[in-house]
């Protein structure tokens, strides 16, 4: 639902020059310019007067920077607090001249609307309520502001406008495709999620956003999806900001859509598949690398390469039987702690993420912490996504083993090499060697285990890794 | 630049420091410049008053406005009466406002040395004067305070009273006080006691008794700082960008008699 901001602290002045405007245009005869806009779900022609730049308001609603608007929690609550303030009102200049996904660098879409300003004037009208808030054109105005123009055409909306009409019109106005800076990927979700809570229906806003009704649902996912990262990334005063996402478009649709998929065969392998893609996103690995992670990626590969940082700080505690209901004696199954598990996973890279990002507002210790949190995960992740990019390949072939094995000989035969190399001349550290062939032996006993498991009747070859170990045990 | 503003400048600052409270330079700039209701004063007079506020120090460089304007300000003396409206929100605010004018001056004359500081006014007001005090050269001080929170002209109330004992009494001075929006003393001057003779009304009638005037205070009639009869100077002008407030343009006396 649209907020009501109240009115601003000189609408009375705004209302009487508008007034007189109107009336000045109204005589001046000839033909007027209009403006054609969609009120209250039916078009309407309004008037179009001159405005001193200066008079006129920042729309604290509008939907250009509506995720942005938590750039900085202290100017954002001066504006939840008076939207019409001089601070909050040089906050939202700010916020519309910068880049969508870090409102700290100037867009530079906002020097390209500035020169064009420029070179050729103002060729649309924006437009105003009679309080002069503008609805359509906040952008336009910060550029003239900038240049020392004088004044802005405006159309003028009806004098009982009230917020909400003031949100439909914006959306109206802005959404039609045209060469107007298109609105950044989370202020379209959020756009979105307000006319749902507005009421209307999933098709209605599928044709007011020119997108298809599949499309809207997968947004609302993406959204509520977000909202559940932000939440769960709180640490102290330091929290992820949905805008820190805003590059992250394609992956989360893609998640998306195999999320659907996965889910038609088994819930639970699907959120295990969304919980780990959903920690690399979030530690900015590439759309081709986190198409690599599946179901079994956290068990087979990323298990083993977890850093100390991350398994001395959590620990899962093994998952209940079952959630007692009270006042029945029954319980249900409780999450799958597998599912807990990688949750945790995904809070911890989000902790550290929002504990990384903020290195002004959490203590420096917790922010050195955080960075070499952040990197260790993001080497373990990469180590395990080398496996599982060639498992994915192997799967094709369902060679995964045997390749493995001849991988390793390949490696074994290269160490041969080097060994020879070392001798020729003496640069190798025996030890360091000597622990290797421990860690070697090892992982052929490991490997012995699970073949016997495996394999019911072993050839050769499993028959005498099998006699070997046992000769070690003996 | 002019210390001394002319009337319409002096009209166009009010507005400034009424407008600032509710929006920024720019804004109310356009505002004066563009709107019907403001049009009765030049584009040039506000510029020159936001100059003279920003120079005296009544407006912050970033646009905030050091007081609070409360005092009704007189409007045109033109044709026909002017209204005069008493409102008890205002009379109270303008209660408020002389009671910081007294309390800051009397925290400026105990931290310049002066003993015995006592506020009579809380007693009564048959003293005549508000503040009694000993000078730090032991002179007796009977100081009658009247503040405002209106820089671009002193407009202060008289009664009978403390005119009969203003004309007694050698020790009575008037020190004006303006007030700042956080209610300590912005600026204080003295009121010319020569002055204030010459300008009194006499009653002309037995019958006829004036029980209080409402004098303008010209910037000639002001000294900058709390002044003693001896051109002793007790407390100086406090903000030195503020000793021009008022129309004052006189440099402040020599700091004899201060450390």
């Amino acid at each position: 639902m649209s907020t009501d901001f109240g009115r601003p602290p000189l609408a009375a002045e705004n209302r009487d020059l508008v007034e007189e405007r109107l009336r000045e245009a109204k005589r001046a005869g000839g033909v007027p310019e209009t403006l054609r806009i969609e009120w209250r779900g039916n078009p309407l022609q309004v008037e179009v007067i001159d405005m001193p730049v200066n008079s006129l308001y920042y729309n604290p609603g509008t939907h250009r920077i509506r995720a942005q608007r938590t750039h900085d929690p202290l100017l954002d609550q001066e504006l939840d607090r008076d939207a019409f303030t001089r601070v909050s009102q040089d906050y939202l200049h700010n916020l519309l001249k910068a880049l969508p996904a870090d409102p700290s660098k100037e867009d530079p879409d906002f020097d390209e609307l500035k020169k064009s300003l420029e070179q050729f004037g103002q060729s649309d009208p924006g437009l105003i309520t009679y309080d002069g808030v503008l609805v359509n054109g906040n952008t336009r105005r910060a550029a003239l502001q900038e240049l020392g123009k004088g004044s802005i055409r405006v159309g003028v909306l009806p004098a009982s406008c009230t917020w909400e009409d003031i949100s439909q019109v914006e959306l109206s106005l802005q959404l039609r495709r045209d060469h107007r800076r298109d609105y950044s990927y989370i202020n379209r979700l959020l756009a979105i999620e307000e006319q749902l809570a507005a009421g209307r229906t999933v098709q209605v806003i599928a044709r007011e956003f020119r997108t298809t009704v599949r499309a809207c649902e997968q947004d609302m996912w993406v959204l509520q999806t977000l909202n559940d990262l932000v939440d769960r990334s709180k640490t102290g005063p330091a929290q992820l900001r949905l805008l820190d996402f805003e590059e992250a478009q394609e992956k989360l649709k893609e998640l998306h859509r195999r999320y659907v998929k996965e889910s038609a065969s088994s819930k639970e392998k699907a959120d295990l598949m969304k919980e780990s893609r959903l920690a690399a996103i979030v530690l900015d690995f590439s759309k081709t690398d986190v198409r690599l992670i599946e179901p079994e990626f956290r068990a087979r590969y990323l298990g083993q390469r977890l850093p100390e940082s991350f398994t001395s700080q959590v620990s899962v505690a093994p998952a209940a039987a079952g959630v007692a209901i009270p006042g029945l004696n029954r319980t249900v199954r409780a999450a799958d702690p597998k599912v807990a598990e990688a949750r945790a996973l995904t809070d911890f890279v989000l902790r550290a993420k929002a504990a990384a990002v903020s290195e002004k507002t959490v203590p420096a210790q917790q922010f050195t912490e955080a960075t070499k949190a952040l990197a260790d995960m993001k080497k373990a992740v990469e180590e395990a996504l080398e496996p599982a990019g060639k498992d994915a390949r192997f799967r094709k072939r369902k060679q995964a083993a045997p390749d493995r094995v001849l991988d390793a000989c390949q490696d074994i035969e290269q160490c041969v090499t080097d060994l020879m190399l070392s001798r020729a001349s003496r640069s190798l550290d025996e030890e360091v060697f000597d622990e290797a062939v421990v860690k070697l032996r090892a992982s052929l006993a490991k490997l012995a285990m699970e073949s016997a498991r495996s394999i019911s009747e072993p050839g050769d070859g499993v028959t005498w890794l099998l006699d070997a170990v046992r000769e070690e045990e003996r | 630049m002019p210390y001394q503003l002319g009337e319409g400048t002096r009209r166009a600052a009010t507005r400034w420091l009424t407008h600032l409270r509710r929006a920024d330079i720019p804004r109310l700039r356009t505002m004066f410049s563009h709107h019907p209701a403001y049009a009765d004063l030049t584009p040039a007079q506000y510029a020159e008053a936001l100059d003279w506020l920003k120079k005296t120090g009544m407006v912050s460089p970033d646009g905030q406005p050091a007081v609070h304007l409360t005092d009704s300000v007189p409007g045109p003396l033109g044709r026909g009466l002017r209204h005069v409206l008493w409102e008890p929100a205002s009379e109270e605010r303008n209660r408020q406002t002389g009671d910081e004018g007294e309390r800051s001056l009397i925290a400026l004359l105990r931290l310049s040395g002066a003993k015995q500081v006592v506020r009579v006014s809380a007693v009564s007001d048959a003293y005549g004067y508000d503040i009694d005090a000993i000078s730090r050269e032991g002179r007796s001080l009977h100081v009658e305070v009247k503040a405002t929170t209106n820089p671009t002209c002193l407009v202060v109330h008289l009664t009978h009273h403390e005119s009969d004992v203003m004309r007694a009494d050698q020790d009575w001075i008037m020190g004006s006080v303006l007030v700042s929006a956080s209610g300590s003393a912005l600026s204080v001057a003295t009121v010319s006691r020569t002055w204030l003779c010459s300008v009194l009304p006499a009653d002309l009638s037995p019958a006829a008794r004036w029980e209080s005037v409402r004098l303008t205070v010209p910037g000639h009639a002001l000294t900058p700082g709390l002044v003693a009869d001896d051109a002793r100077l007790i407390i100086p002008a406090v903000e030195p960008a503020s000793r021009y407030v008022w129309g004052m343009t006189d440099p402040a006396p020599s700091h004899a008699g201060l450390a």
